[in-house]
């Protein structure tokens, strides 16, 4: 790969005068137009001193900051709902017995949903079957009362 | 980031340790204040801390995405309050000896360095300071400021322009004095001993 002299004064504009800054992918070729072209040189001479200004200015020591951050007490976590069923059902603890009964536990949930509700619909066919049954009796008592009137006629 | 997400507070600390003194200082770049520099790091860290799940692992690494959140907290505060922090940037010019000649024109070239920065719109300096002292790769950068990288680019052309017309007249060989001033400095730390430790 090979950049132009015009790409390069690009990367200079952009990233200043230190390789380490430019973009991985363009930084060999860049290097190696630097290498060959004098005038590349000279343009790398011309924004250097803007890095090298950038470059004096101090910073404040923070090298007590992560122990004051973590002297800081943290907020409790707000779990979503969804996070408190997952929580609970797939605990973190790899050896615990509730690893096991939970999962079981949930899987039987439509199970003894579906007894429930197959419980109700028998409860609804006896009492069906219970009215089909008495409409029946009344329509054999009526069938021999008109058989005995018929033959009280003859 | 799952372990810190199901409230690991040792992997926390991890992370604390490992990325606060990057975010200490990019807020410090950006806001040139160490007080309100703290309070960003603090708040970036709470809310690792309370929204660590949202983290995605293909999009972000955990550097890049803890500087996005400063950098949006950080641009949240300049825009709060813009006055305060000029005034509170020239408290933090440490307090060197100036009585030397060379030591004061290297503490104005600091000041005039550190105020060029401060006078550079937000997304200029937020560029300039990412790439330059974070050491942040353009993908990283792009991505931190919600930016194409031909997008970076332009803004880092841009800033790099406008600081070389603030800082025009300083355009002159500082290696030397950087040098002398570095073997000044070190006379004065074998006399003193350490440096700040609070």
């Amino acid at each position: 790969m090979t950049i132009s002299l015009q790409r390069f004064e690009q990367l200079l504009d952009a990233y200043g005068a230190s390789p380490q800054r430019w973009p991985d992918h363009e930084r060999a070729a860049a290097l190696q137009l630097l290498a060959q072209s004098p005038h590349a040189v000279q343009l790398m001479q011309n924004v250097q001193w803007l890095d090298q200004e950038l470059d004096l200015l101090p910073a404040p020591d923070f090298s007590h900051l992560s122990a004051k951050l973590l002297q800081q007490p943290l907020p409790a976590r707000q779990k979503s709902l969804t996070e408190q069923l997952l929580g609970w059902l797939l605990p973190l603890q790899q050896h615990s017995t509730a690893l096991f009964w939970r999962p079981a536990a949930l899987a039987c949930v439509p199970l003894m949903l579906g007894l429930v509700l197959g419980n109700q619909l028998d409860i609804f066919s006896d009492a069906y079957a219970d009215d089909m049954y008495s409409v029946e009796v009344e329509e054999t008592e009526l069938d021999l009362i008109s058989l005995a009137d018929y033959s009280e006629t003859l | 980031m799952t372990a810190i997400a199901d409230g690991d507070q040792r992997v926390y600390a991890d992370a604390v340790r490992q990325h606060s003194r990057a975010i200490g200082f990019y807020a410090f770049r950006m806001l040139g204040n160490k007080d309100s520099a703290e309070d960003i790091a603090q708040e970036t860290f709470l809310r690792l801390w309370t929204h660590a799940d949202r983290w995605r692992s293909d999009k972000a690494s955990i550097s890049t995405w803890l500087h996005r959140i400063a950098h949006n907290l950080c641009i949240d505060s300049m825009r709060k309050d813009r006055s305060s922090q000029t005034e509170e940037f020239e408290d933090e010019i440490p307090d060197q000896a100036r009585d030397a000649e060379l030591q004061q024109e290297w503490d104005e070239r600091q000041q005039r360095l550190q105020a060029a920065l401060m006078m550079m719109p937000e997304r200029q300096r937020s560029a300039i300071v990412l790439t330059h002292y974070q050491g942040l790769g353009n993908q990283a950068v792009a991505s931190i400021m919600d930016l194409s990288v031909d997008a970076l680019e332009s803004l880092l052309a841009r800033s790099r322009r406008a600081l070389r017309t603030m800082l025009a007249d300083l355009q002159e060989p500082v290696h030397n004095k950087q040098v002398r001033l570095h073997q000044s400095n070190d006379k004065k730390a074998g006399q003193s001993g350490p440096g700040e430790q609070t």
